[in-house]
């Protein structure tokens, strides 16, 4: 981050927004105290304060709420929403007034939460649920939102909101950093566009739209965002992945079909058995019944191996979990799914390594300032954009892709749209999962709704919108969820 | 010196932390004693490490592939037993089923950890205890002597003035040294122990490399037992107790992370070297053998904190 005056004022809701690398949550962080300012200072209601430890900032009222969540996961909703502050008497605690306390706070936000389930049996959601309500629990007077929907479905970050309402209208500053901008339009009081570490543009959000945040954020207007449509797939043979009542755990009877050259995306909420489907088709879980056909043939592949043998590549949701190898080079980790490429005999050639990793790189515009230095260095939509590089070493027939564009920015998320576009228009097929609409619509052919772990409907992508969708993956009460506010 | 070359070296010191450590080790060790940098001593000092370092060297893949193998200890009593028994029958048979018992042992543990999916660290606690009980067995708790001269002499036999323990150790630690760097099993074993799941997605076999590793690892702690019962021409059941933890603390004093994902064989073989260097000091130096521990502890303590602040500086 290089400069940045930024104000926060109590009872305002202030959003923060700019590309993936802008310098948002090294601010947010430097609020908190977890990192120190190279110069300048930090005010709090006037008074110069440096913060030299996140315990020194909670104590001066400013609380985050992470990206990573920071849950015991061994513990109870409750206790981890009181966690530091238990209520105890001679150092022996009071579950019966922790349990009183934490159902109060759950009961205001009106989130659906167990104070006595163990953190390690909620949901992802759920989790996150929790970690919001920690942070009121605090009554900090700076609460700052890095991400908070990124896990949760359209209704639950309503919810969310309606907790920031409540905590800037009790007299609260709250500072929302966020990627999903017409909700922060609609959420916050002011907004903050960050660029390279400067705050480029502060204003109030009354006549704001996505497009002028977005103008900010990348320096000037830019109209590439939109990606070329794919052209129309041809018509003929047998579709490259069917699925025919293909049931599991999460999902039941899914049957669809991806065509050659075809892009189809599934969209749903949170839950809706998506992620489950997309990955026990490549093999990494077993669906209990069901046919999976590969160009017409039947398939049931054992492992993910198998799959891969098979033509099939597979880019999950989660990139820190299962995705990237964080303490390996960029370019071990766009080679390691095709090593035979790079080695003869089991030997590696490093010449060979690194000829195919920058090829695969530059074709997707990875930006690194070397390919050898460990991938967790590199920011978030660099990671995705190397993941999908990873498959190109050896480019698949079917690409099954779970979100590929989470916490990704705007310049580098149009980029992995033209690349998918450009896979469908040399004969690939894509299999996407996502949660964001626009992109679907964007980008995809066809589109099927999720809802409960079944196929509620099939969307011809060009000739439906936004709503429609909405209204399938919530079945009847449609107008509902849309209803942020 | 200019901003870039102060950089440059402050990596480099953070890569190679443990060495500097070690380096100033030497240093201190030789300006104390002048018996310490003699070609006997030295001789000597590389001789005592060959079994340890063996050991290490085959561990240190397990580790590196986010594996525990706590079990070396008793492998490499089974196999003394098994090769100081079958010796009697042939020199050369003892060593080929002394070595062939590790490997075996080695695939079980990986059979036990693939099929039950139970943690490795608690997996191998308890092979280990059963494997001692084999060599326990085997032997009725007596000492199994070896009568056959040629198969003692492989112990003793030297080559440039070295022991032939000692080049064997080499040799294992410079092919394997080779695996991890250089082949597309060591990226595996590397992607496995850095995120075992990802490897999963991108068709790694995460189980045959694994086995892989348990095979290694039993297989080098047997070929230290094999050398160990030809040089002592003996074998009974309770030697090597305690050397699985020598050897994963050499492993991590070397600078391989105990989480898995990253290390390297020379790592090991340096901290294999500082152990027994700081041992051999002790003897030189005549200090009072009840301190030895302590000062061994602190040792260790300051050997791997330095590498680690190091590390952290410069990350």
């Amino acid at each position: 981050m290089d400069s940045a005056d930024v104000s926060f004022k109590l009872g305002q809701i202030h959003g923060l927004v700019g590309q993936n690398g802008a310098g948002k949550t090294t601010l947010a962080r430097m609020l908190c105290g977890v990192l120190s300012p190279d110069s300048g200072h930090i005010e709090v209601e006037g008074a110069p304060t440096s913060f030299a430890s996140p315990r020194a900032a909670l104590d001066a009222g400013v609380t985050m709420v992470a990206q990573e969540l920071s849950l015991v996961p061994g513990l109870t909703v409750a206790e981890n929403l009181l966690l530091g502050q238990l209520p105890s008497q001679f150092g022996v605690c009071n579950s019966g007034e922790m349990l009183r306390r934490a159902r109060h706070l759950i009961e205001d936000s009106g989130f659906n939460l167990d104070p006595a389930a163990l953190v390690s049996t909620l949901s992802q959601s759920d989790r996150q649920k929790t970690e919001i309500l920690r942070a009121v629990a605090r009554n900090a007077r700076l609460v700052i939102f890095d991400e908070p929907r990124s896990s949760l479905s359209v209704h639950e970050a309503a919810q969310v909101y309606g907790v920031m309402r409540a905590l800037a209208a009790s007299g609260v500053a709250v500072v929302l950093v966020s990627h999903f901008l017409s909700e922060v339009l609609e959420v916050c009081d002011v907004v903050t566009v960050m660029r390279d570490g400067l705050a480029v543009m502060h204003a109030p959000t009354d006549d704001l739209t996505p497009r002028h945040l977005v103008e900010h954020m990348v320096g000037s207007t830019h109209d590439g965002l939109q990606g070329g449509r794919p052209n129309p797939p041809p018509q003929h043979g047998a579709p490259r992945l069917e699925t025919r009542g293909l049931t599991g755990l999460g999902f039941e009877e899914i049957s669809l079909t991806v065509g050659v050259g075809e892009i189809v995306s599934i969209v749903g909420l949170v839950g809706s058995g998506r992620t489950e489907f997309i990955s026990a088709v490549y093999g990494a879980q077993k669906p209990t019944s069901g046919t999976i056909l590969i160009d017409g043939a039947p398939e049931r592949f054992r492992s993910p191996r198998a799959a891969k043998r098979a033509g099939l590549a597979y880019i999950s949701e989660s990139r820190q979990t299962d995705g990237v190898f964080p303490l390996l080079g960029a370019d071990t980790n766009i080679t390691v799914a095709h090593m035979e490429t790079i080695s003869r005999f089991g030997l590696l050639a490093r010449r060979l390594q690194r000829d195919r990793s920058a090829d695969a790189a530059r074709r997707v515009d990875v930006r690194a300032g070397s390919l050898s230095q460990p991938i967790s260095s590199l920011s978030g939509g660099n990671q995705q954009k190397a993941l999908l590089a990873r498959w190109l070493v050896q480019p698949p027939q079917l690409w099954l892709i779970d979100e590929p564009t989470r916490g990704v920015d705007v310049v580098s998320t149009a980029q992995i749209h033209s690349v998918i576009v450009s896979l469908a228009e040399a004969g690939m097929s894509v299999l996407m999962v996502t949660s964001d609409l626009d992109e679907a619509l964007a980008i995809a052919h066809r589109i099927y709704v999720f809802r409960d772990g079944r196929v509620e409907r099939e969307f011809d992508a060009g000739t439906t919108d936004e709503s429609a969708l909405l209204a399938a993956a919530f079945a009847a009460d449609a107008s509902e969820p849309r209803q942020l506010t | 010196m200019s901003v870039p070359a102060v950089a440059v070296l402050t990596r480099y010191l953070g890569r190679y932390g443990i060495l500097v450590a070690y380096g100033l080790l030497v240093i201190a060790v030789a300006t104390q004693s002048d018996r310490f940098l003699t070609k006997r001593n030295i001789l000597n000092l590389l001789d005592q490490a060959a079994p340890l370092g063996l050991i290490a060297v085959g561990v240190t893949l397990c580790i590196i592939a986010g594996i525990f193998d706590l079990s070396t200890g008793s492998v490499f009593a089974v196999a003394a037993v098994a090769a100081a028994k079958a010796a009697s029958v042939d020199p050369w048979l003892g060593v080929a089923v002394g070595v062939a018992v590790g490997a075996s042992l080695g695939a079980f543990n990986a059979l036990v950890m693939s099929t039950t999916g139970i943690n490795s660290f608690i997996g191998t606690l308890s092979t280990s205890i059963m494997f001692r009980g084999i060599a326990l067995l085997a032997t009725s708790g007596l000492i199994v002597s070896v009568a056959d001269r040629e198969y003692k002499t492989l112990g003793t036999e030297t080559l440039l003035d070295a022991k032939l323990t000692v080049w064997v150790f080499a040799a294992v630690a410079v092919i394997l040294g080779l695996t991890l760097a250089r082949t597309t099993l060591g990226r595996a074993l590397y992607a496995i122990g850095g995120n075992s799941e990802a490897a999963r997605l991108v068709g790694i076999r995460v189980g045959s490399v694994q086995t892989f590793a348990y095979v290694m690892s039993g297989t080098c702690a047997a070929v230290a037992g094999v050398l160990t019962s030809s040089r002592t021409g003996s074998a009974q059941a309770d030697i090597g107790i305690g050397l699985e933890l020598s050897a994963i603390t050499a492993v991590v004093v070397g600078g391989t992370s105990i989480f898995g994902g990253e290390g390297a064989v020379w790592r090991t073989v340096v901290g294999v070297m500082l152990l027994q260097t700081i041992g051999n000091a002790f003897n030189l130096l005549g200090v009072d053998p009840t301190y030895k521990q302590v000062v061994q502890g602190v040792l260790i303590l300051a050997a791997v904190s330095i590498d680690h602040l190091v590390r952290q500086r410069t990350r």
